[in-house]
């Protein structure tokens, strides 16, 4: 039994993906510096952040990367994932609520495979582009 | 500012163990509840041959192994200067699974050095390194690629 997720006759150019949104806390930054263990001050270390010019800490690029690839596998799947790419377009600072978003921009078929691509966006509650992405999966048949 | 001639230069490769606790301490940290990344029978009936990598996994496993400061070692070596630089994007290839209980050989290259006009005047390098996991088996699992900006110094 593959995953329960969007099937190729399920999915049409324009469909748009369950979109994900959070409000970004120091404690999600501490909790991912754990997990992925990038410890670099800047995300973790407020007074070492103040000390260089910054308001405060600001997350790791890849921390939103991992919220938006969340929102994707929610969507079509771990497995069924052939790329994945992200743009960072802004620093997520605590207390912006981030909202990840996806959208398909193509249907296609390709050597035996059933194929989108998707559009993908990570922005702010003012709009502001954080990270602009695109994704390529390989999507099931309907059972 | 980063030193051209070191293109195609390859670094050591290095192991990594897959670790199903790492697995799923990465997803509780990015607040996923999918099972599939805790709950080893039903990642199997899905397919894998234990709980899968979450997309972006691999790409925290440079912060880790082979040593905490790879990266910023990486960079000295390619002589970029840290403080004007950014990193700018990240793309995954997925060619295989991956999951708990592979062992991936990552061998790293610098794949590219373009430059650019930076919008401030003086001249921007984007540089590219690609990152392939080989897994035990000896199959090429995943290509990662990472986009550093090193910006213009303007004096």
């Amino acid at each position: 039994m593959a995953e329960e997720k969007l099937s190729f006759e399920d999915a049409s150019e324009g469909n748009e993906a369950p979109e994900l949104s959070l409000e970004v806390t120091r404690t999600h930054i501490a909790k991912y510096a754990g997990a992925g263990g990038d410890f670099n001050p800047l995300h973790t270390d407020e007074a070492f952040a103040k000390a260089v010019g910054l308001p405060s800490v600001f997350a790791m690029g890849l921390m939103q990367g991992g919220y938006l690839a969340r929102m994707l596998t929610d969507w079509v799947g771990v497995g069924n994932l052939k790329r994945y790419k992200i743009r960072f377009t802004g620093q997520v600072w605590p207390g912006e609520t981030i909202t990840c978003k996806g959208r398909i921009t193509r249907k296609y078929e390709k050597d035996g495979e059933k194929l989108i691509d998707c559009e993908l966006a990570v922005v702010n509650q003012q709009g502001e582009s954080k990270i602009a992405g695109e994704a390529t999966a390989a999507l099931p048949s309907r059972r | 500012m980063v030193n051209e001639a070191i293109i195609g230069k390859e670094f050591p490769p290095f192991e990594f163990l897959v670790e199903r606790g790492k697995i799923k301490e990465f997803a509780r940290a990015l607040g996923d509840k999918n099972p599939i990344y805790t709950e080893v029978e039903l990642a199997k009936e899905a397919g894998f041959k234990s709980v899968p990598a979450p997309p972006t996994f691999t790409a925290s496993f440079l912060h880790q192994v082979p040593d905490e400061n790879f990266l910023l070692n990486l960079m000295a070596e390619m002589e970029i200067d840290v403080a004007r630089s950014v990193h700018g994007e990240s793309e995954f290839e997925y060619i295989k699974p991956v999951a708990a209980g592979d062992v991936l050989t990552v061998s790293m290259t610098v794949k590219d050095i373009t430059k650019k006009e930076g919008k401030r005047g003086g001249v921007m390098n984007l540089i590219t390194t690609e990152a392939t996991y080989t897994n035990q088996d000896g199959e090429v699992v995943q290509k990662d690629r990472m986009l550093f900006i090193e910006r213009a110094s303007v004096t």
